[in-house]
């Protein structure tokens, strides 16, 4: 497998050259493919569709600075390009929400979703659910997607040599984007409610234990791709520390996105607790191994 | 900071994008100071009824003027022919605030001169 960490990215990272209309066309190709890719499950889920009308439209504002603040988080970390300046990566954050609520748009306009009949509104509401989860799509799919050579591109043990350890804020804030990146695709489905109701004490400790020991398998003991970068020995204590951390991001990103399709509203606190554990799983999964994918 | 050197292309993707933003914004703003919390507020309308096979059917529009969104919205249709009433009824998933919904209730028979029929919702789940 190719990394392409410290290469040089498509996007024209360095002010000495511009690069072509050709070569960003195709870059915004692979965004658009790769917002698709990660975004299409949910734009075929009724949920989705739902939350639009059922959320408070200040729940769906509040989204934007939030997503926008993933996205800078998956550009500067994850996209691969320690030269770029926070102006650029906010600039592309800017085009990915952007083309997020383009492409939800059209794709929802397509199925049949959102017709011209309807009220601004409802449209505005669909439209912004979705675009946030096409949006973080763009981010990852402009990244990971890129095969091309002109990008060049190293061996894993090379760039793992060469590269500094990566600081343990980047690590954090990977871990949160790797985490909502795996759990929004199962968060607004009904079946995280109801696997939370009915879960008693026992079951939760279970997928606890589960998440963490994936957690642990991914990070320390299988030579996940990308693993050695982040673990540098250190022994057990080292270990333990660094699942408490992934876990914890795991959990806060699952909260976070419970609570904002409304998961929340009206529950015991014990039930919100378990939906947190349940998504849980699916939210180590990303902070793991979705983190070592992405970075 | 110094201005990152972009094509025309991608200065024109930006710029729309960040128009894009500000206008989902804006209408979420007001879309948000103009939305009330009030329930639900349904309001009925029958249309004409037209023949379907050996049956009748008429098609009934939910409008929802209020603050929420309506689930599991059901309608009760009656039929009334001189002292004989004919009812049926309909569900309807979701009626979102400020959004209208249709459904159809079917009869046995046509109605004749002087026969009323009339739609009501006799209840709705909030979501």
């Amino acid at each position: 497998m190719q990394r392409h960490a410290a290469a040089p990215s498509l996007r024209p990272a360095s002010p000495a050259q511009t690069a072509g209309v050709g070569l960003s066309l195709r870059e915004y190709g692979r965004g658009l493919a790769g917002g698709l890719i990660f975004s299409l499950p949910l734009l075929y889920t009724m949920e989705v569709w739902w939350a639009g009308f059922v959320l408070s439209p200040w729940r769906l504002l509040l989204a934007l600075p939030v997503t926008f603040a993933l996205l800078l988080g998956y550009n500067r970390f994850a996209g691969l390009r320690p030269d770029a300046s926070w102006l650029e990566v906010a600039i592309d954050s800017v085009e990915e929400l952007g083309l997020g609520i383009a492409v939800s748009a059209l794709v929802l306009w397509i199925l049949g979703r959102v017709t011209a009949e309807m009220p601004v509104d409802e449209i505005i509401d669909k439209v912004t659910v979705e675009a946030i989860i096409v949006a973080i799509g763009v981010s990852v799919g402009t990244a990971q997607l890129s095969g091309s050579s002109e990008e060049g591109g190293m061996t894993e043990g090379g760039a793992g040599a060469e590269e500094p350890d990566p600081q343990f804020g980047e690590q954090l804030v990977l871990a949160i984007c790797g985490a909502v990146l795996f759990a929004i695709n199962v968060a607004p489905t009904e079946e995280i409610q109801v696997i939370g109701l009915e879960a008693d004490g026992w079951r939760l400790l279970g997928i606890g234990g589960l998440s963490l020991a994936l957690g642990a398998v991914v990070l320390y003991f299988s030579d996940f791709s990308g693993a050695q970068r982040f673990v540098h020995g250190g022994g057990w204590p080292a270990i333990l520390v660094g699942l408490a951390i992934t876990y914890a991001a795991a959990l806060v990103a699952s909260a976070g996105i419970l609570w904002f399709f409304g998961r929340f509203d009206g529950m015991a606190p014990a039930v919100c607790v378990a939906q947190v554990v349940v998504l849980g799983l699916a939210a180590t999964l990303g902070a793991s191994a979705g983190r070592l994918l992405i970075q | 900071m110094t201005v990152p050197h972009k094509n025309w292309l991608e200065w024109a993707v930006f710029a729309v994008s960040a128009a894009l933003i500000v206008c989902v914004a804006a209408l979420l703003a007001y879309e948000g100071i103009t939305l009330e919390r009030t329930p639900p507020l349904l309001e009925v309308r029958v249309g004409a009824p037209q023949p379907s096979g050996d049956q009748v059917i008429v098609p009934v529009e939910v409008s929802n003027d209020g603050g929420a969104t309506a689930e599991l919205v059901q309608v009760e249709v009656t039929m009334e022919r001189g002292a004989e009433v004919e009812r049926a009824m309909f569900e309807l998933d979701f009626v979102p605030r400020g959004s209208s919904a249709e459904g159809w209730a079917m009869f046995s028979q046509a109605p004749g001169d002087g026969d009323r029929i009339s739609a009501r919702v006799i209840g709705f789940a909030q979501p």
